[in-house]
């Protein structure tokens, strides 16, 4: 049953995919544009020229990322949502069963963006004389965004799962938390200014952080580094 | 008004209250600085009274709006933090010391320095330095303030702290010492970050000194000036080479005659060949080549190496060259100083994906526990 699910959820998100296929694949290439292309470079330049330019690009790998398993999450339950999830409902397998095999699929096709990176990475890295002292890194630049996809799709496939109503409580207790944290702090900061509750940024801080949940977001996402 | 013109007013002013006779004008003369005695010593204690009231107001201000702060010391430090982050601060300098500051127990400037730390969120508490410090000729005062960001910052604040040390104990080095020169309007840098400017340098030189040629470190540290015709053009692009000659020529510097027929020949035609049979003529490079924070680095090295009393031997003979000081401070000759240098950049090389492992099994952790959640949904069921 697994393999028509995959077939399924294929067919709902190649479209949607395609772009960011390309995004994934052509990225790595954009990002060492320019660099190293003809013979005679001055590679001592080069080295301090690459790095300084990496910088610009670096925040765009995660926020592909984030946004390749967002699409991957949703038209996972793209098909059950639109026809009252009678298909699903007709196979002989429980609800959990059912679960786990769509986000198995789902989590094969972040395969997909991840290996369009990879092969990008690698010809970008090809594509380049280094400088001595400076290495490049496609395989382990392509882990991270695999992982960062896989992250946010399971987020997102996650909140997909459930009912709208479950989706609005989850929503309104992050918005609740964002709006309500900021009024209290400001009610504090009012009636005892040394005590700082900053429940925004801790709970940022708690995501972000090694073991959080997007702490793979963060950190280095450098294609060439020393 | 001064002292002293004041204390001339009141003699003028007393004096023309005289008879004018002498036995009347020695008996009015000794009653004048009889008064003027007086009113010194009333002067004085005015002075003293408004100084107390300042001080008095200052520190019912500061009663009012500063948060509770907590001194502590760790090694050579004096560090006055809020009090909810004495831990904090007390770890940070910990760890800074052991990693960058190791030896620098006898610094005289560390004795009377003390840092403020603070890390805040919205804006800073300040840390009043009224009731620690009693005005002049106290400790030099560091502030560490430090904006928290929303994502980790540790990092961030340790540069904070290194930052703050490195100010504080710059002034150990005289100004004017070839020394303080050599390390002049540096930074300081970590062992990874030295490692990246060196990997990143505009010559090749710092890519030769990091793969191990000890002779590109010397010559690139400023200890060696003379370079061979093979170094000259391994290290140096062509556009460098006709730079360093620019520099060579110009008035400040004046190494090379700038009518010489080399020289215009390197400057005005672009004849590289001619740059480099300058260069190799006056056998200079000009500065040091590599960044200033890897001569702080170096030196910082020779503290640690050198254990006990290191910065002492550094600092004993301000005329030494640092050379002679880093031999001195380190106990080693300065080109066996640059290979452990050298050695220690190597074992200290960041590492680009480090804990990619970690990270790769948190995602899976959290992986399960949204699967697990996802599968607990009951979305299917027509209620």
């Amino acid at each position: 049953m697994y393999h028509p699910m995959l077939f399924v959820h294929w067919k709902q998100a190649k479209f949607l995919l395609i772009p960011f296929v390309v995004a994934a694949f052509g990225l790595p290439l954009l990002v060492v544009q320019g660099y190293g292309w003809g013979a005679g470079v001055e590679l001592g330049l080069e080295a301090y020229r690459i790095l300084a330019a990496y910088e610009v690009w670096l925040p765009l790998f995660p926020l592909l990322a984030a946004s390749i398993g967002a699409v991957i999450a949703l038209t996972a339950w793209n098909w059950d949502h639109r026809y009252g999830h009678v298909h699903a409902l007709s196979l002989p397998v429980a609800r959990w069963e059912y679960a786990a095999m769509k986000m198995g699929a789902g989590a094969a096709l972040v395969l997909v963006p991840s290996a369009a990176l990879w092969i990008g990475a690698h010809l970008a890295s090809a594509s380049i004389a280094l400088p001595d002292g400076l290495r490049a890194y496609p395989n382990l630049l392509a882990f991270r965004f695999f992982l960062a996809t896989l992250v946010s799709y399971a987020l997102f496939f996650a909140l997909g799962a459930g009912t709208i109503r479950t989706t609005m409580w989850v929503v309104s207790a992050v918005v609740g938390l964002v709006v309500g944290g900021e009024l209290v702090r400001g009610v504090l900061a009012m009636v005892a200014p040394s005590m700082d509750l900053d429940v925004m940024t801790n709970a940022l801080l708690w995501v972000m952080r090694a073991g959080g949940p997007f702490a793979v977001f963060t950190g280095n996402w450098a294609l060439i580094d020393v | 008004m001064s002292k002293r013109a004041w204390c001339c007013c009141v003699v003028a002013a007393a004096t023309q209250l005289g008879d004018g006779t002498p036995a009347s004008a020695q008996s009015n003369e000794t009653e004048i600085l009889e008064r003027i005695e007086r009113l010194q010593v009333e002067v004085r204690e005015a002075g003293r009274a408004a100084t107390d009231a300042v001080g008095r107001v200052a520190m019912e201000e500061a009663a009012r709006t500063r948060v509770p702060t907590e001194r502590v010391r760790v090694g050579p430090f004096d560090i006055l933090t809020v009090a909810d982050q004495a831990e904090l601060a007390a770890e940070l300098f910990e760890e800074v010391w052991r990693e960058d500051f190791a030896g620098l127990d006898g610094s005289p400037a560390l004795t009377s320095s003390i840092f403020t730390f603070e890390w805040w969120t919205t804006q800073p508490a300040g840390i009043y330095m009224y009731p620690v410090v009693p005005g002049e000729g106290g400790p030099a005062v560091h502030r560490i303030e430090v904006h928290r960001q929303w994502v980790p910052t540790r990092g961030g604040l340790k540069l904070a702290v290194r930052t703050a040390i490195w100010n504080a104990v710059r002034e150990d080095l005289l100004q004017g010492t070839p020394l303080r020169a050599w390390v002049e309007a540096a930074g300081i840098m970590t062992t990874p970050d030295v490692y990246r400017s060196l990997a990143t340098m505009t010559s090749d030189l710092g890519h030769a000194c990091i793969g191990a040629e000890i002779r590109a470190c010397m010559v690139g540290l400023g200890f060696q000036h003379d370079v061979t015709e093979h170094e000259l053009t391994d290290w140096f692009d062509p556009w460098m080479r006709r730079s360093l000659v620019v520099r060579a020529s110009a008035p400040w510097e004046a190494r090379v005659d700038s009518n010489d027929a080399s020289v215009r020949a390197c400057l005005d035609a672009d004849d590289i060949g001619a740059c480099d049979r300058t260069l190799l003529a006056i056998d200079w490079l000009g500065i040091a080549r590599t960044p200033r924070e890897a001569n702080v680095h170096l030196l910082f090295h020779a503290v640690r190496l050198g254990g006990e009393g290191a910065w002492a031997r550094a600092l004993e003979n301000p005329s030494a060259t640092p050379a002679e000081a880093l031999a001195r401070a380190s106990g080693q000759d300065v080109e066996a100083l640059v290979s452990s240098w050298r050695a220690a950049l190597e074992q200290g090389r960041p590492v680009a994906y480090a804990g990619i492992g970690m990270h790769a099994a948190v995602v899976v952790a959290w992986i399960l526990i949204l699967a697990a959640l996802a599968m607990r949904s009951t979305r299917w069921r027509p209620a």
